[in-house]
């Protein structure tokens, strides 16, 4: 790239740069280094041929067709391209450094020259003088902290810093201090004033995770590389590790200066959803403890032997057996409290009542039974529940008082009302669906049984209201 | 007397019938004692009008004579038997102190040892004495002021035209001007034509410099004066350099590429400005073309180059950017 013509474009009018003679490229590496953000200055060959593939196409020849004098057709066509002119950059070794001459064609303004100890430092000091100066007024705290802008070490602490015109970027740093970067304008002959605290050093955080490509959030900021240590300022932070299929693990931590947390976090993988469903409860199953309810029973008598006797006048009738089910329907309601798992149905009162009549053996004969009916008291049935997204299903049982009320046809053709106490063993199975924290649905299945008597066998359809107990109770 | 010398003056004059006799003539008439390094007497020079003005001399049409030795004097200013022939005209057409003029030039320019200068300082002596006035040697001629104009309109670069440098050897021509200096001033003149005629050949080349059309117009009717006033033409690739430089100056590039197309092959500028002229045409392949040959040849190829480039941009040839980026790159 020595001695080669180089444009700048873009905003101000383009100008090209030259850099003959000896230490031609390391010049122009320098001045590329020293221009910053300066677009208009172009200083290589790719940015000379942006310039010549976007001009335009002239409308004149200029000094090529004579129609203006120029001092060099090479940068007549530049300028016919677009270009404001050439600046030609010239470095020559004096004692204690470098010397840096930047001429213009056409000579419009300048030459500049610039003096360094290095030929980079020439190089921006005589870049400097083209473009000329701001200030940089700075205060830095730690006062011993370096100082770079642009990438470029200025001096230590604070002071006043001549800089181009122009964006920048400013970096701070200090030995067990937080170093900082930050942007800054200098305009041409102004002062622009900065200060600069660092915070203290941060310490850092060190992961290896399971599985790989685990994603982290620190204080609910994604971290996009987790393979090379966080940096952290110093103080409590909110840790989130998340993968797909595994369960996230979040926590806090606690970052100290300078100090680095290893931390080798494994996921668990996560339950498929169905099992997690099964296992987690909906919160409406768990809102409120105690309940009422009510069902509507359909169900049967079953057949078997009956030791049913009754009184008529003097004589006694047996009722023997039931020979078929007897359809019942009824109603029932309950009151209760239940937990997660345990569930105690404080009392429950229901009837069951048959209308047709089915065979049976009374007094030793055939006969007949009809219109059963069962009043039943169910006391303080214990069991438990397995709450599961919004079903429950459940199971409790305990004793039945059962008074029945039936008619039996004796052998003379007659119906005789029986009645009696029984004391029966009773299980409930069924399924609760709660709709909200205060309703639910139900259905279940009962059976009420004892050897030696007639079982009874009920399907369960009904709802329910949970609650808390008013606070006077 | 008078007749006496008419009678000599047509015996001078029956030369004309036969130079070799006139000769012959001369050497009857000369002097004894002639040295015998003596040189002949000069001649007339060839000239389509020598045999038109001799028959009128001899014919006895004297004003006639005149005019046409005056003519051919005017146009063959350095040949002396001319002023002589001039001089015996005027004598026989009674315009004396013409003749003396023109026998004094002869005498100026004539060779120290030729032949008739005794007879024709006899001549000019006879002459003299029929001036009613003596006539000092000094005495300015007519048109010396007009030709005197013609040196500084030339170094101002102002040729054609009255006010011109041909116009004012024109003026110095119809007043009557006589002698070697009117030869000299054409050459004069005509030298700083081509001088300045060259130098905005130069001027138009070189990238420092502007050849103005208003120069180049000037020179351009320079050479259009120079044959008007010399009645032949000059250097004609210059004279068709100035014109075709002149109309690509004042944007007839149509004329431009007919004019220069036709002179100095071998210039390598005028072929530029002949690129120049066809891109302004809208012949801009056939100038792509020419230039792209004179990259091959052209001493200053670079130049070339920048320009070929640039007509390759306006042409949105796809390789235009490389061949800019190329010509605008410096040599190492």
């Amino acid at each position: 790239m020595h001695g080669l013509l180089l444009v700048l474009l873009l905003g101000a009018p383009p100008l090209v740069w030259q850099f003959p003679g000896p230490r031609g490229a390391e010049l122009q590496a320098a001045l590329i280094a020293a221009r910053g953000d300066a677009a208009e200055h172009r200083m290589n060959e790719d940015e000379l041929r942006a310039l010549l593939d976007a001009a335009p196409a002239p409308d004149a020849l200029g000094c090529l067709a004579d129609a203006r004098p120029c001092a060099d057709p090479r940068v007549e066509v530049l300028q016919l391209m677009g270009a404001a002119g050439v600046i030609v950059a010239t470095s020559e070794a004096i004692d204690g450094g470098f010397a840096v001459t930047l001429t213009r064609a056409p000579p419009t303004e300048g030459p500049w020259k610039g003096t360094g100890a290095t030929l980079a430092a020439a190089a921006e000091d005589a870049f400097g003088q083209l473009r000329g100066h701001g200030t940089l007024q700075l205060t830095t705290e730690p006062a011993e902290a370096a100082v770079f802008i642009d990438d470029r070490r200025v001096g230590d602490g604070s002071g006043a810093y001549p800089v181009g015109p122009g964006g920048h970027r400013l970096r701070v740093e200090a030995p067990g201090a937080r170093a900082t970067e930050q942007p800054f304008e200098i305009t041409l002959g102004k002062t622009t004033t900065l200060k600069v605290t660092l915070p203290d050093a941060y310490g850092e955080l060190a992961l290896l995770l399971a599985p790989d490509g685990a994603r982290v959030l620190l204080d609910g900021a994604p971290v996009a590389d987790v393979s090379k240590p966080i940096e952290l300022p110093p103080g409590p932070h909110r840790l989130r590790v998340e993968a797909d299929g595994h369960d996230p693990y979040e926590d806090e931590i606690t970052i100290k200066s300078r100090v680095r947390l290893d931390l080798t976090i494994g996921l668990q993988r996560s339950e498929e959803a169905w099992k997690t469903a099964l296992r987690t409860p909906d919160p409406d199953t768990l809102a409120h403890p105690y309940y009422v309810r009510a069902s509507v029973r359909l169900g049967s008598v079953l057949s078997g032997d009956v030791d049913e006797q009754t009184g008529r006048g003097d004589a006694r009738l047996d009722l023997e057996s039931q020979d078929a089910a007897i359809g019942t329907g009824g109603l029932d309601v309950g009151v209760g409290w239940r937990s997660r798992y345990l569930t105690v149905e404080a009392l429950s009162l229901g009837f069951d009542s048959g209308g047709s009549a089915v065979d049976a053996t009374v007094d030793g004969v055939d006969g007949r039974v009809r219109d059963p009916f069962r009043l039943h008291l169910r006391p303080g049935w214990v069991g438990g529940r397995y709450p599961a997204w919004r079903l429950e299903p459940y199971a409790h049982g305990g004793l039945v008082f059962t008074r029945e009320t039936l008619d039996a046809r004796t052998p003379t053709g007659e119906y005789t009302e029986l009645s009696h106490w029984m004391v029966l063993l009773g299980l409930e199975f069924g399924v609760r669906y709660s709709l909200t924290p205060d309703f639910f649905v139900h259905v279940g299945a009962q059976f009420d049984f004892l050897p030696g008597e007639r079982a009874t066998a009920v399907l369960l359809l009904g709802g329910g209201y949970a609650l808390e107990l008013p606070s006077w109770l | 007397m008078a007749v006496n010398a008419r009678a000599a003056w047509m015996a001078a004059g029956l030369l004309w019938a036969s130079p070799a006799a006139a000769q012959g003539d001369d050497d009857a008439d000369a002097p004894a004692a002639a040295a015998p390094a003596e040189a002949p007497s000069p001649t007339l020079p060839e000239h389509p009008d020598l045999d038109a003005a001799k028959a009128a001399y001899n014919e006895a049409r004297y004003n006639e004579a005149s005019r046409r030795f005056l003519a051919l004097a005017q146009d063959l200013p350095e040949a002396p038997a001319l002023y002589r022939a001039l001089a015996r005209a005027r004598i026989y057409a009674d315009d004396v102190e013409g003749a003396v003029r023109a026998y004094r030039l002869y005498l100026q320019i004539a060779p120290k040892k030729a032949g008739d200068r005794e007879k024709v300082a006899a001549e000019l002596a006879l002459a003299e004495r029929r001036l009613e006035a003596p006539l000092p040697a000094d005495a300015p001629g007519p048109g010396a002021d007009a030709l005197a104009a013609a040196g500084p309109r030339a170094t101002a670069g102002r040729f054609a035209g009255p006010d011109g440098a041909f116009g004012a050897i024109e003026a110095a021509v119809e007043a009557g001007f006589l002698g070697p200096e009117l030869a000299r001033a054409r050459a004069e003149v005509g030298e700083q034509l081509t001088q300045r005629s060259q130098a905005l050949l130069d001027q138009w080349w070189a990238p420092d410099q502007v050849a103005s059309a208003a120069d180049l117009a000037a020179a351009q009717a320079g050479w259009a004066g120079r044959e008007a006033a010399l009645g032949k033409p000059g250097d004609a690739d210059l004279a068709g350099a100035m014109k075709g430089l002149h109309q690509l100056a004042k944007g007839d590039a149509a004329a431009a590429v007919e004019t220069l197309g036709k002179v100095a092959p071998g210039d390598p500028r005028l072929r530029v400005a002949q690129a120049i002229a066809l891109a302004g045409a809208g012949r801009r392949d056939e100038a792509i073309d020419l230039l792209d040959a004179l990259r091959q040849t052209s001493a200053d190829a670079e130049r070339v180059t920048l320009l070929w480039a640039v007509l390759r941009k306006l042409a949105g040839a796809e390789d235009a950017t490389e061949a800019l980026l190329e010509a605008v790159r410096p040599p190492e």
